[in-house]
């Protein structure tokens, strides 16, 4: 199996375009493909595919639950916790839910156990199928809930020991849910855009994905050869660019159509094979 | 009786800071012998200051509030501990108490 994670610094560089036709590209030649869309605070992977969903689960944290007729309030709780979630006062203790990370160590420190945990509903994991036959699942985070990272843990639970190929498209950004999608990953393939922005955001995550010490390589999409900054970086920290997206009227129809451009444009399978054969080229043996 | 007030500097001749969690320092003010300490506010989370405030206060025996507007989660805790809020915006810290010491300070 490999595994293989979509992800930028920079939001709307196309991320979700890539992990989306490379899953279907990887199909079309036979590949067991599974894709999996980590991006859970607005998970879209799904708009470019009919999915038949099979199974949905709930994701959950333990969040504390206080015995108030326990509770000395001598602020133990309190100060242990990273996040503020519990507040104690002389006279009453609160919990605050949207601030708790679920980490449990209120629980550990009460010194006369007036602290339980009970379970509380943060988002779900939803799996299922295109009608292609793609293996497919995503995550969904609820409204206000500040963190995916549980999200993205279970959902890549469920990756497929039988797969070829797992593709995952990741958040933007380089924070927590970022690492966790990485976790594990065989190679880690960048999308950007030539632009300052997409400069500036790529070096976040390529030095992001150093610390973790995965393989990476460079999509540029919407490739125009105007801004060559990119490439000059790229070379410069010695990263493979795995493939340029050019900058075409037809693309960014079939993708404002929520249509795959690969299918609209037969030729793209096969760029995006010829990436898939430079991932495992540049993949750890 | 004990004050925190939320202040952009740490001394009486500072003005009420804007915000209340996020304020640079808090100052304890004791009503009684006109003395006062202050407490740097270091804490920089995304989340969480308004409880993390609150317990400053609870944790230093404060009765009394005077900032800025505090925020949601800031004032459920602030309620659950029964500390009573004053806008203190627009004033100075010395100022700000003396007003609330006169009975001319505004309830939020």
């Amino acid at each position: 199996m490999r595994k293989i994670a979509v992800l930028s610094g920079k939001g709307g560089t196309g991320k979700t375009t890539v992990a989306t036709n490379l899953a279907y590209s990887l199909h079309k030649i036979g590949k067991k493909v599974q894709l999996l869309d980590a991006d859970a605070e607005e998970p879209n992977s799904h708009i470019f595919f009919e999915i038949e969903y099979t199974q949905e689960e709930s994701v959950d944290i333990l969040i504390p639950k206080i015995d108030r007729n326990v509770c000395t309030h001598c602020g133990a709780c309190a100060k242990a916790c990273e996040f503020s979630a519990i507040s104690v006062s002389p006279k009453h203790i609160m919990v605050f839910e949207y601030l708790c990370h679920g980490c449990g160590v209120c629980s550990m420190v009460c010194p006369v156990n007036a602290i339980s945990e009970g379970p509380k509903p943060i988002g779900k994991v939803k799996l299922g199928k295109t009608k292609d036959g793609i293996s497919f699942g995503e995550g969904i985070l609820n409204i206000g809930e500040p963190s995916a990272v549980r999200i993205i843990r279970q959902m890549k639970k469920h990756m497929d020991e039988n797969a070829d190929v797992v593709v995952i498209d990741s958040p933007p950004g380089t924070s927590c849910p970022v690492v966790e999608t990485l976790q594990d990953m065989d190679f880690a393939l960048l999308v950007t855009e030539p632009t300052p922005f997409g400069l500036h955001d790529l070096q976040l995550s390529v030095n992001t994905i150093k610390d973790l010490n995965i393989p990476m390589g460079v999509i540029i999409n919407r490739y125009d050869g105007v801004y060559t900054e990119v490439e000059k970086y790229l070379e410069s920290e010695n990263i493979p660019i795995m493939m340029k997206i050019p900058y075409d009227v037809e693309i960014a129809q079939s993708y404002s159509n929520g249509r795959l451009f690969s299918k609209d444009k037969d030729e793209y399978v096969e760029k995006f094979i010829d990436l898939y054969e430079k991932v495992e080229a540049n993949v750890k043996c | 009786m004990k004050i925190m007030l939320a202040t952009n500097e740490p001394t009486l001749e500072s003005a009420i800071a804007d915000r209340f969690a996020r304020a640079p320092y808090f100052l304890i003010y004791d009503t009684e012998s006109k003395k006062f300490e202050s407490i740097s506010n270091d804490a920089d989370m995304a989340h969480g200051m308004g409880p993390k405030a609150v317990q400053i206060a609870i944790d230093n025996g404060a009765e009394v509030l005077i900032s800025a507007l505090p925020g949601g989660n800031a004032m459920e805790a602030l309620k659950s501990a029964e500390i009573t809020v004053y806008d203190g915006r627009g004033l100075k810290a010395s100022e700000a108490i003396e007003k609330f010491e006169n009975g001319e300070l505004k309830k939020v």
